[in-house]
This record gives C-alpha cells, sequence and structure tokens, in this order.
C-alpha cells in the first residue's frame, strides 16, 4: 500500500487586486502517493500553475496547508524549509528564461548542490557530470551557456538541475509546452525514464492531455480553481464524467479514421476568476445544466473505484452514453 | 497575478479587529473618492505628490544644517545685531528640538512665508514673484526653441535616413548634447556681439523692457534663449529620429502604404503623434535642466531672473533667499511634472489602467 | 495547442541582461563602429593626460608672469596666456585631470549609493519600493544643477566637496535606473528557481539580480560621466566649484569670460577642452548603446 507523500489540503488562493479578490485556487485537495506520477491538467487559468507554486512553498495559501511526509511545510521554520528544498524540486515551463543566461551549465547545475551539500568542488563536478549524462547530454556541455543549446536541451538541463540534489519529489510546470512537438515526447519520455530510475515522486502540470496520457498515473482535472475530476490515467479516458472532462477529450484529435467523436463542443469561454458563476462554476458551459447547477456546488465526491466527481448529474450523463466511444 | 504573496482575499470583511477595521475604511475611501480611470490617476498622482513635497521641504530645511557654524549666523549674516538674533531666534525656535523647528518652518511656509532676504529684508517671495517672469520666459522659450527646431529636425532625419540631411542633423545633435550651454553662450556673445555686433550682450534691466519695447526685449532674449535650449534641442531631435523611425517601421504603416495612403500624411498624423507623446514626458523631465541652467545664463547675460538672484544671495550668504530659491524652483518643477502626467494619462489611455 | 511563449524573447530584449554570444557580438559591433572607437581613443588620450600631465606641460600651469597677461597664441606659448599670465596649453592640459577625476570619483560615489538603493526598491517589496520612491522622487525634485550649486554653496567650494555634492546629486538617476531594471529582473523565472533550489534572498540577489542588470547601468555610466564633466565645469565657473589655483575647465573659462572684449580667443581653449571630453564620451556611449540594445541594433 503505498504512503502518501504528499497532501493538499483545502488550498485556496486568493490574490487582492482592485477589482476585488482573484479567487485563483478554491478549495483544492488531493493527494500524491510516492513513486507515482500525477497529473493536473485544465486550461490557462485555471489556476494550476498557482497550485504547483503553493506547493513548493513560492506562495503562502490564504487558507488550507501542504503536507509533505506528515509535516505543514508552511508550519517550518525558514531553514527547515530551506533543507527541505533538496528533496522538492522544480521544472519550469520556459527552458528560455529558467536558466540564468549569465552562468554557464556547471554553474548552474553546482548551484544546488552548494546549498545543500558541503563537500568539494570535484565531487561536486563529479555529480555534474553524472546528471548530465543521465538526462542525455555530455560532460562536455558543462562549460557551455544556455544559449548555445536549443529548447529540449534546455529543458534536459532543466531536469538536471532538478535531479542533481536527488529529490523525492519534482513538480514539472507544462514541462513540454514550450517546446516543438517532435521534441516533446523525447522529453517526457526521459521523464518517465528517470522517474522510475530514481524512484521519484511526480507531479506534471499539463494543458494538454496527451501529455497526461503519455506519461501520469493519477490526474486531477480543473477548472477555474477547483478540481472537478480526479481519477487514474487509465479511468478517466475510459470513462470521463465530468462533462468538462468530457469536453476536453472531445477535443484530442484521434488520427484514426474508424473512430467517431461524438464530440462534445464547448462554447464559450472561461470566465473570469474575478466573479465565478453561482453553484457550480462549469454551469454556463454545462451541455448538461440544470437549475439546481446554478444554485448548489456539487459536491466532490467518489464515482467507483477512485474515481472522483463533482457534477450533479454525473451519473445520469453516464447512464445516457454522452462520453466518447 | 499582482502580488507573489497577496493572500488577503477578502479576510477582513469579517475581521473586527481595529486592524480589519483600518483595512474596510481605505478600501471603502478607494471605492468612493479614487473612483476609477482619470479621475483615479489624477488623484492618485496628487496623492503621491504629497510626501514628495514634505521631501523636499525637509531637504530644503536640513541645508541649514549642513553649513558649518551657528544656524543664526547663517540665517541673519555677521553682521547683525543683537535684537534681530534675538529676534530669529525666537522665531526660529532654534532653542528647541530639531522636529519642533521643522514643524515650525514648515508652518510658516504652508502659509506662503518664505522668510526675508538678510540683505534687503525684502520677503523672499516677493523678491522671487518680481524676478520670475524673466526666468519664466527664458526657460519657456528655450523649451519652444528646442521644439521648433529639434521636431522638424527629427522628423526630416527620420524620412530621409542615411542622407547628408540626416547624418547632419545628426551630427549637429551629438555636439550640441555635448557641448555646455555656457561656453556657447560665449561662442555666442564673441561672434554675434563682439564681432557682428548685430545683439546685445546686457542691458536688459527687467520684464518691462518686453511691454515696452517687445522688438528689444527679443533682441537681448535671443542669444540667452539659444544658449540654454541648445542642449535640449539636440537631445529632442534625436529622440524624435528614433520615435518616428520605430513607428515609421511597425507593421501597421506598411499596411497603410501599401493601401495607398499617402507618404505625408502617414509621417505626420500617425508617425508624429505617436512620437510626440512620449515627448511630453521627456520634455517636462528636462525642464528641470533648463532650470538649472537658466541659473547659469542669467549670470553670463546678467538677466535679472531668478537664477541671478540666487547666485547672489549665495555671494552674499543670504540664506533665507538661497532656502527659498531652491523651494520654489523644485515645486515648479514638481507641478511641471504632475501636468506632464496628467497630459500624459490623458492621451494615452494605456496608462490610466496602470 | 501550446500558450503562447512570450517571455522567451521580451526577457532578452529589453531587461537589460544578456548572454554571452550577444555580448560578443555586440563588442565587434562596437569595434567597427568609428565614431565610438574614436570616441574612446579620445577618452583614453584625456585619462593618459590626466595622468601624466605634470610630465607633458611646458610650463608649471599655476605659475603666474603679469607681463605676459593674456598674450595671444605664440611660439612661446602654444595656446597663449590668461588673465594671470599662466601658460594656457599647460593649464588645458593639467585641467583634465580634474575633470577625469571628479567624473571618475562622482560616479563612483553616485553608483555606490544609488545601486543599492535601487535594488532595495525594486527587489524589496512594495513597502520599500514606496518609501525610497517617494525619497528618490523628493531628491529629484530639484533641478540637479540647482541641487549642486546649493550643496556646494552650503559646504564650500572644493574638490572633495564637488566629488560629493555630484556624487549625491547623480545618485538618484542610478538608483531610478537600477529600480526599474532590478524590477524586471525580479520577474524572470531563473530569480523563482533559484527560490526553489533554497538559496537565500541575499544570495539572489547578489548572484542572479546583480549580474543581470549591470549592462544597463554602464551605460548609464556614460552619460552620467558626460554629464559630470559638465557640472564639475559648470560649478567652477559660477565660482562653486574646485577651487583656485587648482587648474579647471570651467575656471579657466570663468576666467576668459571676463575678458572677453581684450582676448577673445581665450575661452575657445578650455570650452572646446570641455566640448571635446564631452562629446567624446557621448559618441562612445551611443555606441555602447546601440551594441548593447538589440533594437537599435544595426545589420553588421
Amino acid at each position: 500500500m503505498p504512503e502518501t507523500l504528499l497532501e493538499a489540503s483545502n488550498l485556496r488562493m486568493y490574490f487582492d487586486t482592485r477589482e476585488g479578490a482573484v479567487h485563483a485556487v478554491d478549495g483544492v485537495t488531493f493527494k500524491i502517493l510516492e513513486n507515482e506520477i500525477f497529473g493536473l491538467v485544465g486550461e490557462s487559468g485555471c489556476g494550476k500553475t498557482t497550485v504547483a507554486r503553493i506547493l513548493m512553498g513560492l506562495y503562502k495559501p490564504t487558507e488550507g496547508s501542504v503536507f509533505y511526509k506528515g509535516r505543514n511545510i508552511f508550519s517550518l521554520k525558514k531553514e527547515e524549509m530551506r533543507r527541505l528544498r533538496r528533496y522538492v524540486q522544480m521544472i519550469f515551463q520556459d527552458p528560455y528564461s529558467s536558466l540564468d543566461p549569465l552562468m554557464n551549465i556547471e554553474r548552474l547545475l553546482i548551484e544546488p548542490l552548494d546549498v545543500h551539500f558541503d563537500v568539494s568542488k570535484d565531487q561536486k563536478r563529479e555529480r555534474v557530470f553524472e546528471i548530465l549524462e543521465k538526462v542525455g547530454l555530455s560532460r562536455y556541455h558543462a562549460n557551455r551557456y544556455p544559449y548555445e543549446f536549443s529548447g529540449g536541451q534546455r529543458q534536459r538541463i532543466a531536469i538536471a538541475r532538478a535531479l542533481i540534489t536527488k529529490p523525492e519529489f519534482v513538480v514539472a510546470d507544462e514541462p513540454v509546452s514550450a517546446l516543438d512537438i517532435s521534441i516533446q515526447a523525447q522529453i517526457l519520455n526521459l521523464m518517465q525514464d528517470l522517474q522510475r530510475d530514481l524512484s521519484l515522486t511526480c507531479m506534471i502540470i499539463a494543458h494538454d492531455l496527451n501529455v497526461i496520457y503519455h506519461i501520469c498515473d493519477r490526474v486531477a482535472v480543473m477548472y477555474l480553481g477547483k478540481i472537478v475530476e480526479l481519477a487514474s490515467v487509465k479511468s478517466i479516458f475510459e470513462n470521463p464524467l465530468h462533462p468538462y472532462t468530457k469536453a476536453l477529450f472531445s477535443a484530442i484529435p484521434i488520427p484514426d479514421p474508424k473512430v467517431k467523436t461524438h464530440g462534445i463542443i464547448l462554447g464559450g469561454e472561461v470566465p473570469s476568476p474575478l466573479n465565478p458563476p453561482h453553484g457550480c462554476r462549469f454551469n454556463p458551459r454545462c451541455p448538461f445544466k440544470q437549475s439546481i447547477c446554478t444554485e448548489r456546488e456539487p459536491e466532490f465526491m467518489e464515482a467507483g473505484d477512485d474515481h472522483f466527481v463533482a457534477c450533479h448529474f454525473f451519473k445520469e450523463i453516464q447512464e445516457k452514453g454522452g462520453n466518447r466511444i | 497575478m499582482p502580488f507573489l504573496q497577496g493572500n488577503s482575499g477578502k479576510r477582513w470583511e469579517s475581521d473586527l479587529s481595529l486592524v480589519g477595521k483600518i483595512r474596510r475604511t481605505l478600501h471603502y475611501l478607494d471605492k468612493k473618492v479614487l473612483g476609477k480611470g482619470i479621475r483615479r490617476f489624477i488623484i492618485k498622482r496628487l496623492i503621491y505628490a504629497i510626501p514628495v513635497f514634505f521631501i523636499v521641504s525637509l531637504v530644503t530645511w536640513g541645508f541649514m544644517y549642513l553649513a558649518k557654524g551657528d544656524p543664526i549666523i547663517i540665517l541673519t549674516g555677521p553682521h547683525a545685531q543683537k535684537e534681530l538674533i534675538e529676534e530669529f531666534r525666537r522665531q526660529y525656535g532654534l532653542d528647541q528640538p530639531l522636529h519642533i523647528q521643522y514643524i515650525r518652518w514648515l508652518g510658516r511656509l504652508l502659509n506662503g512665508d518664505l522668510g526675508r532676504s538678510i540683505i534687503t529684508n525684502e520677503p523672499v517671495t516677493k523678491m522671487i514673484a518680481d524676478r520670475l517672469p524673466t526666468t519664466i520666459t527664458l526657460a519657456v522659450s528655450a523649451m519652444l526653441f528646442a521644439l521648433i527646431v529639434a521636431i522638424p529636425a527629427g522628423v526630416i532625419a527620420s524620412t530621409k535616413r542615411n542622407t547628408i540631411l540626416d547624418y547632419g542633423a545628426m551630427s549637429l545633435a551629438i555636439a550640441g548634447q555635448s557641448i555646455p550651454d555656457f561656453f556657447l553662450a560665449i561662442l555666442l556673445i564673441i561672434v554675434f556681439g563682439i564681432y557682428l555686433k548685430v545683439l546685445p550682450i546686457t542691458g536688459y534691466t527687467d520684464f518691462n523692457l518686453f511691454i515696452s519695447n517687445p522688438v528689444e526685449g527679443v533682441r537681448h532674449f535671443l542669444l540667452p534663449v539659444i544658449s540654454l535650449g541648445a542642449m535640449f534641442s539636440a537631445l529632442a531631435a534625436r529622440l524624435v529620429k528614433s520615435g518616428m523611425i520605430e513607428v515609421l517601421d511597425q507593421d501597421y504603416i506598411t499596411t497603410a502604404r501599401a493601401k495607398g495612403l499617402p507618404e505625408r500624411y502617414l509621417v505626420i498624423k500617425h508617425a508624429l503623434i505617436n512620437t510626440l507623446i512620449p515627448l511630453i514626458t521627456v520634455t517636462a523631465t528636462n525642464f528641470a535642466t533648463l532650470l538649472g541652467g537658466a541659473i547659469i545664463i542669467e549670470e553670463i547675460f546678467a538677466l535679472p531672473g531668478v537664477g541671478r538672484l540666487l547666485m547672489r544671495s549665495i555671494l552674499y550668504r543670504d540664506f533665507p533667499t538661497m532656502q527659498g530659491i531652491a523651494l520654489f524652483m523644485a515645486l515648479v518643477y514638481t507641478v511641471t511634472n504632475m501636468v506632464s502626467d496628467v497630459l500624459y494619462g490623458l492621451v494615452d489611455p494605456r496608462i490610466r489602467v496602470e | 495547442m501550446k500558450e503562447a511563449t512570450e517571455t522567451k524573447d521580451t526577457s532578452k530584449a529589453g531587461s537589460g541582461e544578456k548572454t554571452t554570444s550577444e555580448l560578443r557580438l555586440a563588442l565587434r559591433q562596437l569595434k567597427k563602429d568609428k565614431m565610438s572607437m574614436f570616441g574612446l581613443i579620445v577618452i583614453a588620450a584625456m585619462v593618459f593626460l590626466a595622468i601624466f600631465s605634470e610630465y607633458l606641460t611646458p610650463y608649471d600651469p599655476t605659475e603666474q608672469d603679469f607681463d605676459i597677461a593674456l598674450s595671444p597664441p605664440s611660439g612661446a606659448h602654444l595656446l597663449g596666456t590668461d588673465s594671470l599670465g599662466r601658460d594656457m596649453f599647460s593649464r588645458v592640459i593639467t585641467g583634465a585631470r580634474v575633470s577625469i577625476f571628479v567624473g571618475i570619483v562622482s560616479c563612483a560615489i553616485a553608483m555606490s549609493i544609488g545601486v543599492p538603493m535601487g535594488i532595495l526598491a525594486g527587489y524589496g517589496g512594495p513597502r520599500a519600493d514606496n518609501v525610497v520612491s517617494r525619497i528618490i522622487d523628493g531628491i529629484m525634485a530639484f533641478p540637479p544643477l540647482l541641487l549642486a550649486i546649493a550643496l556646494m554653496a552650503v559646504l564650500g567650494a572644493s574638490m572633495t566637496n564637488v566629488m560629493m555634492a555630484l556624487g549625491f546629486t547623480i545618485s538618484t538617476h542610478y538608483a531610478r535606473l537600477t529600480r526599474g531594471v532590478t524590477l524586471k529582473a525580479k520577474e524572470q523565472t531563473y530569480v523563482m528557481a533559484a527560490k526553489t533550489i533554497g538559496l537565500k534572498e541575499y544570495q539572489i540577489v547578489l548572484k542572479h539580480i546583480l549580474p543581470n542588470i549591470i549592462a544597463p547601468i554602464i551605460i548609464q555610466t556614460t552619460v552620467t560621466f558626460a554629464y559630470a564633466i559638465i557640472a564639475e565645469a559648470s560649478l567652477s565657473f559660477l565660482g562653486l566649484g574646485v577651487k583656485p589655483p587648482t587648474p579647471s575647465w570651467g575656471l579657466d573659462l570663468s576666467d576668459a569670460r571676463k575678458y572677453v572684449l581684450e582676448a577673445p580667443w581665450l575661452p575657445l581653449f578650455p570650452g572646446f577642452a570641455i566640448f571635446i571630453a564631452v562629446l567624446a564620451v557621448n559618441m562612445f556611449g551611443d555606441g555602447l548603446n546601440s551594441a548593447l540594445n538589440p533594437r537599435e541594433r544595426r545589420r553588421l
């Protein structure tokens, strides 16, 4: 029975703006188990990046807590938090701005080692070469500068930097969104291999379901600051329950001419998080909307084997066969 | 997302403590008084000006304590009589703690009292007011002269790029930015005043000259205005040129050209207007340099303006006058900046969103 | 379905950070720019004069000889003599010393005050920003020359005081600039990455922010250096700068002006000295700006 490595409990993050409070994250709860790859998917602005940053301790949530191995990370002292960072690392979306352009690769990769380890420079350098080779680069890249590398290579460097301290948990915020399609698969495969080799626990943030499908074990779907569905990848791809999830799947092109898509095309745009709709946040765009959907927020409940959904009518929709073939 | 750690949301809505009440009041004031859009912009600018004003007054007041020696003697001059010294001591409260002195000084200031000159015992405000028209005319004329020369020069340089006109204008510009205004003044004096004997070097007594004999007034002002304005003119010309180029290179201009719109129209209507907007801010910022430069120019050409008054008061160690002029110029500059900010906000809608 | 990654290009363009290859490209373009190279040579020449003036002057610049006062350029005195009979040529050469020295030290003082203030305002959060920015605004409310004049009037004319007064006056420009580029640098992803690694705040500032803001600061320095030269000359011209008999171009100009009717050639020499010095700095600064600023970069 795998242990829970990280638990997010009722996270809320409100930002003060002149026009009011933006509810970027509004009651997000989930667990991530050891050695699993957990995916978080949703459109731009749904709050997934904010969740990632809260998990990393970069933002302090308005409400809620994050437990790492049972300890509330926001109750830690500064020094303890800093020491924790050895085990919790992050890979950022944009490989062009996540590496300081004035530092060569060796300096970039040694930096985390300098913070957390007190060993000789040579030992650190050895580790740098080791990790470079692990991500598919060579030790001879160490004295080059980021601008000399392509996007995919830079992302490999970013991965190397995240893994160099032998972390336990890695958050990857849209790790391949900025890369060419042909490179995306490479990097994802690399991440998958590394996760296996190093027994890592990962959280992958993405807006592209293909990415999730490729490497994640479980996935949570976010909409406007809330999780609307949470299940294993297999379960959610075979049987998406929430109308939003169904719509997301309808948008994925399937290169099989025999497969028909009873597409659910979503109308409208994501409403502004300043003024989220009443009741179920998805109701303005939901093709199955009923009056109760505008009054009461649906509860996040278990719908099957470890499959959670927040929708008033998921059972009825499922019975009527409203999913993709 | 505005703040990295922003996280209060509407928590204070239910917060019953004093802090909560204060926050609610501030939020209410923010919504009601500040409002939105341009009004908010203007009021916010005014509010920001207040601490600036305080710091300006603090700095000016603090000058007194930088100088060596007893502040009383500094204020009254070394030849003052005992009664006067006592009077000053009482009035300025110099035996009182520092912050009291500042507050009293500030109080007088807010009443419009800048003190009296040690030398002439006139109120400083009057002395400044008497000489203000000269200085303002000088500074504003220099600014206008600079713009009148710079804008066409910049436009021509940008439209006739890489020609003799362009290189000529830009060389002149970089030279103009490098020549100190007092040297230019001397050169102009030598050429026009001494050799060609075309323009007068001295003889302007006061502002009434303009009223009684405008041509003479202009003649007297010609060289000073050119000397003062040359540097800014050079800077402005370069800015206009680069601004124009930036606009003219943009895609929407190419589209308009392809549609067949006449070049002249494009140049004037689109490019120029877009360049003029940031030019407003630059002009306002450089107004300070013009005010400062006016000090030297007035000295050289013996124009009885505020700058010359400053130099004289320095010479005679007339401290209250010095302070008053420094404060006054700072205020003028601050107001100028505020006006230019508001103008800019009116013209460019993007700024209002902040 | 790819999200826009606008941060990719604009982050490099305006924020002042430079990658090494672009630095090399920039330096190469700089070398090809004749005007800025000319400027650099002149500056180097001036520095040379400033350092070795004692060995280069035919006469002692402070040696007075009333008999030959105000004499025009001749074989004996290349640039003539001033109202006290001092050799103008020697004075012009030695004047470089004051100009360069005051320029360098004032800029150094200004930087050491202004840059930390700017970093504090830019990196230290909205509260620090508000306080520091108001202070900067307050000081900048005074026209710079006025501030320098007032300070010198109060402190008394001397070279040290000039350097301090100018240093203080110029520091605000550095502070504003530094604040701007620090704010931009702070938003870069690699700063956030540094936080996730566990670096302490001061380490982030030193290792990641500072190197990435140096380029615009250096460009600003060429501008302020030119300004310092003019400001020192202006102050000396008004009698509020260096004290005689220290040779300063501004002092010489002010002196020459009094006798412009008898010796109209005299103001030309110190005046042109100032002009050429400032011109050289401006030309070099322009070239530097074009080279380091991608928008203005011309094709090689």
